[in-house]
């Protein structure tokens, strides 16, 4: 799983949910600032990635999540983890 | 301190069309708004009718990210509270600014039976399906009926009171009951005020449906909603919003908005009798309309109009019937009563909002409107209730019932507006 396909799954999820332009999404948007994404929208962006992705999110996780490159890298952890175990 | 209240905006979002002028022709002209359910798949349900707001863009009145936030009783409240105060000449921040009328002075009551039906039943589902953590976080603020007031003074700026009445199918009649305390006492100086509405659903359809409160009659869907008729054999269930914005005379006048009528009483009651019969004795009913007229000042000889709760179950028809014979006596047998939810069906909280847009302009065009497919009339209901067709009538004041389960009885007084 590269980055870069997180990414457009990430931009088209928020596209939808934020009504916004997937134009507008960038790796280096701020969720707050940017994308004007609240706490309930988190919630809401990380159950659909754990759904997604076959991962858990927990909810300590997203404290450190600034901007959507963030929430990529959130990801490809979660996604790692689950790799380890599975070995 | 007791200030005249008025009426200067209405939005109706209803089956018989979006906005003012489209609901009124309808109305005039006796449409029916009622179609085989289109929102779910019916089959096996007993009532498979309903009034449903077709063609309803949620786009039109708020962005995407909003829309997916709200459930339906919410987004038809926004449409209809955009077009209220767009009728009103208050749409935009500058006008409300222009007509004096200050943010922590602007209210909304705006009522709801229900609630969110459609996202408490998805959600319901995806728990069951998915497990507990796959509910979303969003469904609590979508669920309570309270939010469509709270999301309109959010997106309106109005930071007065700003409640909910949750009073069964006369949720829309007590907000606006409430909304003229609010200004007539000086709590507000605008209030946005009604009832939303949007539980055409299946859980919905089949608790009443078990209650064998709405009518089977699949096979006419236009002719199903028969208020006072010998075959009339249920309610029709049906959605939408009705919101009025309702402001100070004063203002009104110094803005010079147009005024459509006086909202000049209001009177409450309980049956305390049963949790959804009505009080067969009609006490509760007439108790209400007494007061209506008590607390406006007007005489039953001025009554012109009844707009009825007239939901088309046998229940309510008579009782209806009786209590107004109590409150009018002989005189009732020269009142037009009509009811609207022949036409629209029956918004449940929200009818006593679009039932006020009504009688507001029964008064303000001088028509009132017909009980559409009242063919053989119920022997034991034996008022003029303005059958098949629209007719034209000046009419001084007129009255709106609406009743609800758990007893609960309000009933709106308005007055035709004459400068001067």
């Amino acid at each position: 799983m590269d980055e870069q396909a997180i990414f457009r799954k990430i931009q088209s999820i928020l596209a939808e949910r934020l009504g916004k332009d997937p134009e507008e999404i960038t790796m280096e948007s701020l969720l707050n600032e940017d994308l004007e994404v609240d706490s309930l929208d988190l919630v809401d962006l990380s159950m659909t990635l754990e759904d997604e992705y076959g991962i858990d999110i927990l909810e300590g996780d997203t404290g450190e999540v600034i901007t959507v490159g963030d929430v990529i890298r959130l990801v490809l952890d979660r996604l790692l983890e689950r790799e380890g175990e599975v070995k | 301190m007791k200030r005249r209240v008025v009426v200067t905006g209405m939005g109706p979002v209803t089956p018989l069309g979006i906005g003012i002028s489209i609901f009124w022709q309808a109305l005039k002209e006796g449409r029916s708004g009622i179609a085989p359910i289109s929102s779910f798949d019916s089959e096996g349900l007993p009532s498979r009718i309903a009034g449903e707001v077709t063609g309803f863009d949620p786009l039109a009145f708020m962005d995407g990210k909003t829309a997916q936030r709200l459930d339906r009783f919410c987004q038809f409240a926004v449409a209809a509270a955009r077009l209220a105060l767009n009728d009103a000449g208050l749409a935009q921040g500058q006008e409300l600014e222009a007509a004096g009328i200050q943010d922590h002075r602007a209210a909304v009551v705006v009522g709801s039976g229900i609630g969110g039906m459609a996202t408490l039943e998805n959600q319901h589902r995806v728990m069951l399906e998915r497990g507990y953590s796959r509910v979303s976080p969003f469904t609590i603020p979508m669920i309570i009926p309270n939010m469509a007031a709270g999301v309109l003074g959010m997106f309106l700026g109005f930071r007065g009171p700003n409640l909910c009445t949750v009073t069964a199918c006369a949720a829309g009649a007590h907000a606006l009951g409430v909304g003229l305390q609010l200004v007539a006492g000086g709590w507000a100086d605008l209030c946005l005020a009604g009832g939303v509405e949007a539980s055409v659903t299946p859980l919905s359809v089949a608790g009443f449906c078990s209650m064998r409160a709405l009518s089977t009659r699949n096979h006419d869907p236009q002719g199903a909603s028969r208020p006072f008729d010998a075959e009339r054999d249920g309610f029709v269930i049906a959605e939408g919003a009705g919101l009025l914005v309702l402001e100070t005379l004063e203002g009104a006048r110094a803005r010079g908005a147009r005024i459509y009528a006086e909202l000049a009483g209001f009177g409450m009651s309980c049956d305390a009798y049963h949790m959804t019969a009505p009080d067969p004795e009609s006490r509760g009913a007439a108790l209400c309309m007494e007061e209506a007229l008590r607390s406006a000042g007007i005489h039953p000889e001025e009554v012109g109009y009844i707009n009825a709760h007239g939901t088309s179950t046998p229940y309510n028809d008579r009782a209806e019937t009786l209590a107004i014979k109590k409150v009018f006596g002989d005189l009732a047998y020269h009142i037009p009563v009509s009811s609207t939810k022949s036409m629209t069906g029956h918004l449940l909280g929200a009818a006593g909002g679009v039932e006020a847009i009504a009688t507001v302009m029964a008064l303000y065009e001088e028509v009132l409107p017909p009980t559409i497919n009242l063919e053989h009339p119920d022997p034991e209901c034996d008022l003029d209730y303005v059958p098949g067709q629209s007719r034209r009538a000046e009419v001084r004041a007129a009255l709106s019932n609406s009743f609800g389960f758990g007893g609960h009885n309000a009933c709106l007084a308005f007055r035709a507006w004459e400068e001067g």
